[in-house]
């Protein structure tokens, strides 16, 4: 019983030494001249157990169960026409900073619509001084 | 008598500038409100996108406009002074014309680029519905959507309303301080 129980708890381990913390990149997505790249991440989890019967009334049994999770760890923004490191960036989704990650995708995509409408001329921190004391 | 219809004019665009800074702070505000009920993914988007085109983020605009309420009280109370120093004639006229001179000075020196502050972002909230509707639904929801477009079309004339009289205010303190 033992032995058959040490058997799968080795397998198990294994496998969840092969399959944890495997990161992929996902399916690119084009906007203007940025690319993102979504970079997603499998955890396997497993559980097991076995035991015998009470004294006198002999029977055995054992159990097992895996399990696992995928889900986006970060994304890599390329643009296109920036050679070399500085054209890439990469965003870590930290638990809570899914929406900061989010929101700098927004920003990206918000980029290009402002590039298709055409920007303003910023304000000066001279002129805004002049507006704050006015 | 025509320094006194000067005056009179003044105090009469001054309340009315009054209370167009007033309606236009209190859009500004309803705007705010309306951001702040936005999805966290949508938020700092509109946040930065004002402050990217019109170089002020909303918290500066009403910081701005609060200024210029304060400025147009300090216009006012004391173009009435001058009202009242001229109604008694004497030394006090003078008295009274140093201190308008001194209390509109800093809004001569940024009146013009109010101005064309104002305009700027009259033109920004022009361009705004187009812009919002470009925004893909996965990442602002219709209700959303609509509550943010239809807030719009009072601010684009409150501040073309409050520019006109900027321009105004500044003709007229030309007229009465020299």
């Amino acid at each position: 019983m033992e032995d058959s129980n040490a058997t799968i708890s080795e397998v198990l381990g294994n496998l969840q030494q092969i399959f944890s913390g495997v990161e992929s990149l996902g399916k690119a997505v084009e906007f203007g001249d940025k690319v993102a790249i979504p970079i997603y991440q499998f955890n396997f989890g497993t559980g097991g157990g076995g035991g015998g019967g009470r004294e006198g009334r002999p029977s055995s049994g054992v159990g097992f169960a895996l399990g696992g999770t995928i889900g986006p760890v970060a994304v890599i923004i390329l643009t296109k026409d920036v050679p070399g490191p500085q054209g890439v960036q990469i965003h870590e989704f930290g638990t809570n900073k899914l929406g900061e990650a989010l929101a700098e995708l927004m920003l990206r995509l918000w980029e290009m619509i402002e590039s298709q409408i055409g920007k303003r001329e910023k304000l000066s921190s001279e002129k805004k001084e002049k507006l704050m004391n006015i | 008598m025509q320094q006194k219809e000067e005056i009179g004019s003044l105090l009469k665009t001054c309340e009315f500038a009054k209370e167009s800074v007033s309606a236009f702070l209190r859009s500004i505000n309803d705007y705010i409100a309306v951001v702040e009920g936005l999805p966290a993914v949508a938020k700092p988007l509109v946040r930065r996108d004002l402050e990217a085109n019109t170089g002020m983020s909303a918290d500066e605009l009403k910081a701005f406009l609060e200024r210029l309420g304060t400025r147009y009280s300090s216009i006012y109370d004391a173009a009435q002074r001058m009202t009242s120093a001229l109604a008694n004639g004497g030394d006090d006229v003078n008295v009274a014309a140093a201190t308008l001179s001194e209390v509109s000075a800093p809004f001569i020196e940024g009146v013009d680029i109010a101005v064309e502050q104002l305009e700027t972002m009259a033109i920004y909230m022009e361009g705004l519905p187009d812009k919002i509707n470009m925004v893909p639904e996965a990442f602002l929801k219709a209700d959303s959507r609509a509550e943010l477009i239809s807030s719009v079309p009072g601010r684009v004339e409150r501040a073309r309303a409050l520019k006109e009289l900027l321009e105004k205010t500044k003709e007229e303190l030309s007229a009465v301080t020299g």
